[in-house]
C-alpha cells in the first residue's frame, strides 16, 4: 500500500501527518503574531486573548504532541505517562479554544 | 521621518505662493505622482502648508508608530485639543492620516489617529517641481484588526 512506504524511515501517511501538523503549528504562529501586532499597534485586548488562543492552540499543542510522539517511537514513555502527555496537549488545546472564545465574547 | 533631514523653512522657500505665479501656472508646473493610486494625492500647496504647520507636523509625528486619541497627541505635544482637532480635520482631507477605532478594556471605544504618510519626495528638474507622496499600506495585522472590528 502507498501509505505504507516507508520515506526516511517513516511510513507515508505518518510523515505527512507530521507535515500537516507542523504547517498548522506554523500557520497558527503566524496568525497569532499577526494578532499580536495588532494588539500591540492597536491596542485591542481581545487581540491579546486570540493571538494566546491561537498559539495555544497551535505551537503549545503542537510542541506536546510532537515531543510524546517521539518519545513513544523511542520506546521512552510509559502507558501512564503517554496519558499524561495526552491530557496536557487536550488541556492547551481546550485552554486556547477558550482563549479565543473568551476574545469573541469580549469584543463589544 | 522624513523631516528630520528637511528642514521646514526649506520647503516654505519653494512654496508656490511664495512666487509670482498664477494659480494656472503653479498647476501647471507641479506635476503630481503617487504611488498610492487608490488614494487622492493632495494638492501641492495644501501639503507644504499642513507640514509647515508645527502642529500638523506635531500630529504626524506623535500617530506615527502607534494610532493615538487627540488627547494623548495634546498630552504629548502640550497643544490645546480644539487646536489639534483642526489639524486633524485637515490632515485627514489631505488623506495623511486615517480615522481607527480602538477598543477599550471596559467595551467602549476611542477614535484614534494613524498617520499614513512615509515619505515625500520633491525634486526640482526641468522647470517644474515633480513630488511623490508615498504612504504607509495597511498591513496584515491592520486587516485581520479591521476584519475582527467587522467581525
Amino acid at each position: 500500500m502507498l501509505g505504507e512506504m516507508p520515506v526516511f524511515g517513516f511510513r507515508t501517511f505518518e510523515l505527512l501527518a507530521s507535515l500537516f501538523a507542523a504547517g498548522s503549528a506554523a500557520a497558527g504562529v503566524y496568525i497569532g503574531y499577526l494578532a499580536l501586532r495588532s494588539f500591540a499597534r492597536h491596542r485591542d485586548p481581545s487581540m491579546r486573548y486570540l493571538a494566546i488562543g491561537l498559539i495555544l492552540l497551535t505551537l503549545v499543542t503542537y510542541t506536546f504532541t510532537f515531543i510524546a510522539s517521539v518519545l513513544v517511537h523511542l520506546r521512552l514513555l510509559s502507558i501512564p505517562q503517554q496519558d499524561i502527555f495526552w491530557t496536557v496537549a487536550h488541556l492547551t488545546q481546550f485552554a486556547g479554544l477558550l482563549c479565543i472564545a473568551y476574545a469573541l465574547h469580549r469584543r463589544p | 521621518m522624513y523631516e528630520r533631514h528637511q528642514p521646514h523653512n526649506d520647503l516654505r522657500l519653494d512654496t508656490p505662493n511664495s512666487h509670482s505665479h498664477s494659480a494656472a501656472d503653479t498647476e501647471r508646473n507641479h506635476r503630481m505622482t503617487s504611488t498610492d493610486d487608490t488614494t487622492e494625492t493632495p494638492a501641492f500647496d495644501t501639503l507644504l502648508e499642513l507640514l509647515e504647520d508645527r502642529y500638523a507636523r506635531e500630529i504626524l509625528k506623535a500617530t506615527s508608530q502607534h494610532p493615538k486619541t487627540v488627547k494623548e497627541i495634546s498630552d504629548e505635544s502640550g497643544a490645546s485639543p480644539s487646536t489639534l482637532y483642526h489639524r486633524v480635520k485637515r490632515l485627514l482631507e489631505a488623506n495623511l492620516l486615517m480615522e481607527q477605532t480602538r477598543i477599550r478594556s471596559d467595551g467602549h471605544h476611542d477614535t484614534v489617529y494613524a498617520a499614513t504618510l512615509k515619505h515625500v519626495h520633491l525634486t526640482l528638474a526641468d522647470g517644474s517641481f515633480e513630488y511623490r507622496i508615498e504612504r504607509a499600506n495597511e498591513d496584515a495585522a491592520d486587516r485581520l484588526q479591521r476584519l475582527w472590528s467587522e467581525f
